[in-house]
């Protein structure tokens, strides 16, 4: 994707290791990275300072080296909301990604930290993030398969439905999972509509909406609202 | 010394019980013998029509009182301690004292108030003098030999030597020098007789016998001075009360008339007073420890009788002068006697039970008692608290068992005990062989006022100390062991968290690093034909490094899952259900309290153990996880509906499990019979 200005990039890590890695990397796919932080106090000021277009953040970082990085991303998103975020880390968790999403999957990405390694496909949620799209980890996506599945959610859905449900709930627009599956459009299009009638989901307007809409059923979180856990932490320092 | 048996190892007195139970009847017969003498010789003064009064300006009163009461405390003593031979001695003079009175009174009635009507009166008037030199000796014997049986030291012996020689001259003597003059000269209160050598050398032996008395008096401040402890106490209780008998009875002596003749008969109640306050405060002979109540009953019964009988002569002579003998005085002093005696048996029935102690008795068989249930059960610890408690009627008793190998004292439970000296608190030392066993800590108001219980739980208590003080040493090792337990599973676990991190912040980093470098360098590697190699070996090695990648993020998150120190446990276990192929229902009544870190992580191995056991070796379909929090602990609880049959044994990793899981005193049970599936269930410690 040409664009005439570069997108400009934070990036928090605590390894100055991989922070040099990424941000070379960045530079090569053609993104402006205008900061580099160590702890979530420098990302915040960075961001506020500079108010780049996106921020790769590390989930962890000084001084627990738990969640920090979670938690300076939900920060980052309330306090700015066109800002994209994207979270990296050593392990994934489908708590950590429904608390991210929060009430919305706008700009909002969270990839296991070596998915940079696929240079080609971490691109591409890179972009889809920066552009206001989502990007969740396939690990993510399958484990809350799995237990969808385990429990009976999915019983009435076709293996290549199933399929087009993981793709869409990684955030993959219809022409994405097409791409992806090698399906035409049209194709993807009656799957998804099929699965929402099946689901029995509203159709979403927007892809991001489609991921939040996904996820929540994804974890059974219908009637419910969304694990509240991490929120609650949250709410209680702030 | 066998005055007090405080040190409680010592065996108790192994006589066999059949010559104890003879000598106790013996002591007995002897005792009522001399009391049948007292009540005849009553009965003969009164026959011969001589008043109280006239029997205590006479000076003869002293002797029943001598011979009853000093007579029943000697048979305790033979009881007790049937070796010693004050209690023998005093015997001997209840029975001088008891033959001197008798025969003195049938002197008086056979020869002057009948006019020799009556047969033998002449040879009983020659038995009125003889036993006096017996009952001074034995008098000053018992008080050169009291408490132990032995004089206060070897020089000593020969002071008791000489008053048995002496004894022996002075009945010789007497005995040969009265043969000649029998009659009513020989009887008490009648005037001196003429001086025959024999005369002089019985008088002699009388000088030398007061000698040897004050001599004798003097040995016993000699003791009082070396004794110590309670011995020191019995000591000087007896002393005083011979002191004061003594005084009272040379002071009566001298003044004569009523109050002399008073004095004199109540004198003698001194000693025997002081003797009764030796043995109800100061256990002396332990005689309120070991009497059986039976035995008590029987003396008393005994007593009351005498007391019966002394009480009807003596409101018979009482009542003589108004009536003159008529049978109405008879009748009227039975009545009396009998309107008294309800009130007077039921006083000296709880003098018993208080003397004899019923409650010691009973302390000795409570301890007793908690011995013998060792034998059928554990009672747990605590129990011999409780039981000391019971015994010593001391609530606030405390159990202090001695554990050699620190030089501390514990509880039952293995807790360290503060014996720090407190106000009001005694500690009182339960030894055996010299090597101490424990303390009974109490309190000192309590057992100042019942020392008997106390001597007679101590007594008992060093085998049920001992059992005691092992049973605590085995709950210190233990408590050890579990302790070294908890610590290696601790310290495995603070190595797991060092090894996630050190991987986390070395290698991982480092291989991601390289991966993104290799990866950035095939994206810009010139694509041709030659390069072809050096491509595929690009990608192979990115790979490679890739797959470590992978290797390591699941070894790290197998160590230490980060959810759970994060989140907690109910986030960890939806995690780990998530990533489980099966069905997993997972209910947690709190999801948002955290336990201690141990508790959870314990807990999280459970869950993650016991599912991938259900996937992996019981082909389960389904499996419930439920967590429980119940105040002071929680109950992890994993079921599923494979086959079942799971055990510890073997390869299961059951039994690490369980390791773990006691380590943090947990308790770890598996419900698993073939064909009905699994049912782990753990309770930790929440708190």
């Amino acid at each position: 994707m040409a664009v005439d200005a570069p997108m400009r990039v934070v990036l928090a890590d605590d390894s100055i290791l991989i922070r040099e890695g990424i941000a070379r990397l960045l530079d090569e796919e053609g993104f402006d990275v205008v900061a580099q932080a160590g702890d979530a106090e420098g990302l915040m000021d960075a961001v506020s300072r500079l108010r780049p277009d996106l921020a790769v953040v590390d989930v962890r970082m000084p001084p627990t080296f738990t969640v920090e990085g979670l938690r300076a991303a939900m920060g980052l998103r309330k306090q700015f909301p066109e800002l994209a975020v994207l979270v990296l880390s050593q392990h994934v968790e489908t708590t950590y990604a429904v608390d991210l999403l929060g009430r919305g999957a706008r700009g909002v990405g969270y990839l296991l930290k070596e998915r940079v390694t696929s240079i080609a496909t971490f691109m591409d949620a890179l972009r889809r993030v920066a552009a206001g799209g989502t990007a969740i980890d396939e690990m993510v996506v399958a484990a809350l398969m799995n237990r969808s599945q385990q429990l009976g959610g999915l019983d009435e859905l076709t293996v290549r439905e199933l399929e087009v449900l993981s793709l869409m709930a990684e955030g993959l627009s219809n022409p994405g999972i097409s791409s992806r599956l090698h399906l035409s459009s049209r194709t993807v299009e009656s799957h998804v509509g099929r699965i929402f009638s099946k689901l029995g989901l509203a159709p979403a307007a927007g892809d991001e909406r489609r991921v939040h809409a996904v996820i929540r059923y994804l974890r059974g979180d219908t009637r419910v609202p969304p694990h509240q856990s991490l929120g609650t932490q949250l709410g209680s320092e702030s | 010394m066998d005055i007090v048996d405080t040190d409680a190892g010592r065996a108790i007195p192994a006589t066999a019980p059949f010559a104890a139970h003879r000598i106790s009847v013996l002591a007995l017969a002897l005792w009522v013998g001399a009391c049948a003498l007292i009540a005849a010789g009553l009965a003969m003064l009164w026959l011969s029509g001589a008043t109280l009064h006239d029997l205590i300006r006479g000076g003869h009163a002293d002797a029943p009182f001598i011979a009853v009461i000093a007579g029943f405390l000697s048979v305790l003593i033979v009881q007790r301690r049937p070796r010693n031979p004050v209690g023998w001695l005093g015997l001997a003079n209840a029975l001088a004292n008891a033959t001197h009175f008798a025969a003195n009174a049938y002197g008086v009635l056979a020869l002057v108030h009948t006019q020799n009507s009556l047969p033998g009166g002449d040879f009983v008037s020659w038995l009125v003098t003889l036993p006096l030199p017996l009952a001074a000796t034995t008098l000053v014997l018992q008080l050169l030999l009291f408490p132990a049986g032995r004089p206060v030291s070897a020089a000593w012996r020969w002071v008791v030597y000489l008053a048995c020689a002496t004894m022996a001259v002075a009945v010789l003597s007497i005995g040969v020098a009265t043969w000649g003059r029998q009659g009513g000269g020989l009887l008490d209160g009648a005037p001196a007789a003429s001086f025959g050598v024999l005369d002089a050398v019985s008088n002699a032996t009388r000088l030398l016998l007061a000698a040897i008395g004050i001599a004798s008096v003097g040995s016993l401040f000699l003791r009082y001075r070396r004794a110590d402890g309670i011995e020191r106490q019995q000591v000087k209780v007896l002393a005083y009360g011979f002191g004061i008998g003594g005084v009272g009875l040379l002071v009566g002596k001298a003044i004569g008339g009523d109050v002399g003749g008073w004095l004199e008969a109540l004198s003698p109640l001194l000693p025997a007073a002081a003797l009764y306050v030796a043995m109800r405060r100061y256990h002396l002979y332990d005689i309120d420890r070991v009497i059986s109540r039976s035995v008590s009953y029987a003396v008393l019964t005994i007593v009351l009788g005498a007391v019966y009988l002394g009480a009807a002569t003596v409101f018979a002579w009482a009542l003589a002068p108004l009536s003159g003998g008529s049978s109405l005085v008879i009748a009227a002093s039975a009545v009396g006697t009998a309107a008294l005696f309800q009130p007077l048996r039921r006083r000296l029935q709880d003098l018993c039970d208080r003397t004899f102690s019923r409650a010691s008795h009973d302390a000795g068989r409570l301890m007793d008692g908690y011995l013998r249930s060792l034998q059928e059960h554990d009672p747990g610890a605590g129990a011999l608290r409780v039981a000391a408690a019971e015994a010593l009627r001391d609530p606030t008793v405390e159990v202090g068992l001695w554990i050699q190998s620190t030089g501390t004292y514990v509880d039952e439970t293995g807790a360290p005990l503060d014996l720090a000296p407190r106000l009001g608190r005694v500690v009182t030392p339960i030894d055996r062989h010299g090597q101490r066993l424990g303390v009974f800590v109490h309190e000192a108001m309590a057992t100042a006022a019942r020392p008997e219980l106390l001597v007679a739980t101590v007594g008992r208590a060093a085998p049920a100390m001992d059992h005691a003080r092992l049973r605590a040493q085995v709950a210190i090792q233990l408590a050890e062991v579990r302790a070294s337990r908890a610590r290696i599973v601790a310290a495995g676990d603070s190595e797991r968290r060092r090894m996630e991190r050190d991987l986390h912040d070395g290698a991982q980093q480092r291989l991601l690093a390289a991966a993104i470098s290799l990866r950035r360098l095939e994206a810009h590697a010139p694509r041709s034909p030659s390069s072809d190699d050096d491509a595929h070996t690009l990608a192979k090695t990115a790979e490679d490094v890739e797959a470590a990648l992978l290797e390591l993020r699941e070894l790290t998150h197998g160590l230490v899952p980060p959810i759970l120190a994060d989140l907690g446990l109910e986030a960890a276990i939806q995690s780990l259900a998530e990533r489980t192929p099966m069905a997993v229902l997972v209910d947690c009544t709190d999801p948002l309290v955290r336990y201690p870190q141990a508790t959870e992580l314990a807990a999280y191995f459970v869950v993650s153990e016991s599912l991938a056991n259900a996937v992996k070796h019981a082909r389960a379909r389904r499996a419930g996880v439920s967590i429980r929090n119940l105040g002071d602990t929680v109950e992890v609880e994993v079921n599923d509906d494979g086959q079942g049959g799971a055990t510890m044994a073997g390869g299961s990793g059951l039994m690490g499990l369980r390791d773990r899981v006691e380590a943090i005193d947990g308790t770890l049970t598996v419900d698993s019979p073939p064909g009905q599936g699994t049912r782990i269930t753990a309770v930790l410690p929440a708190r």
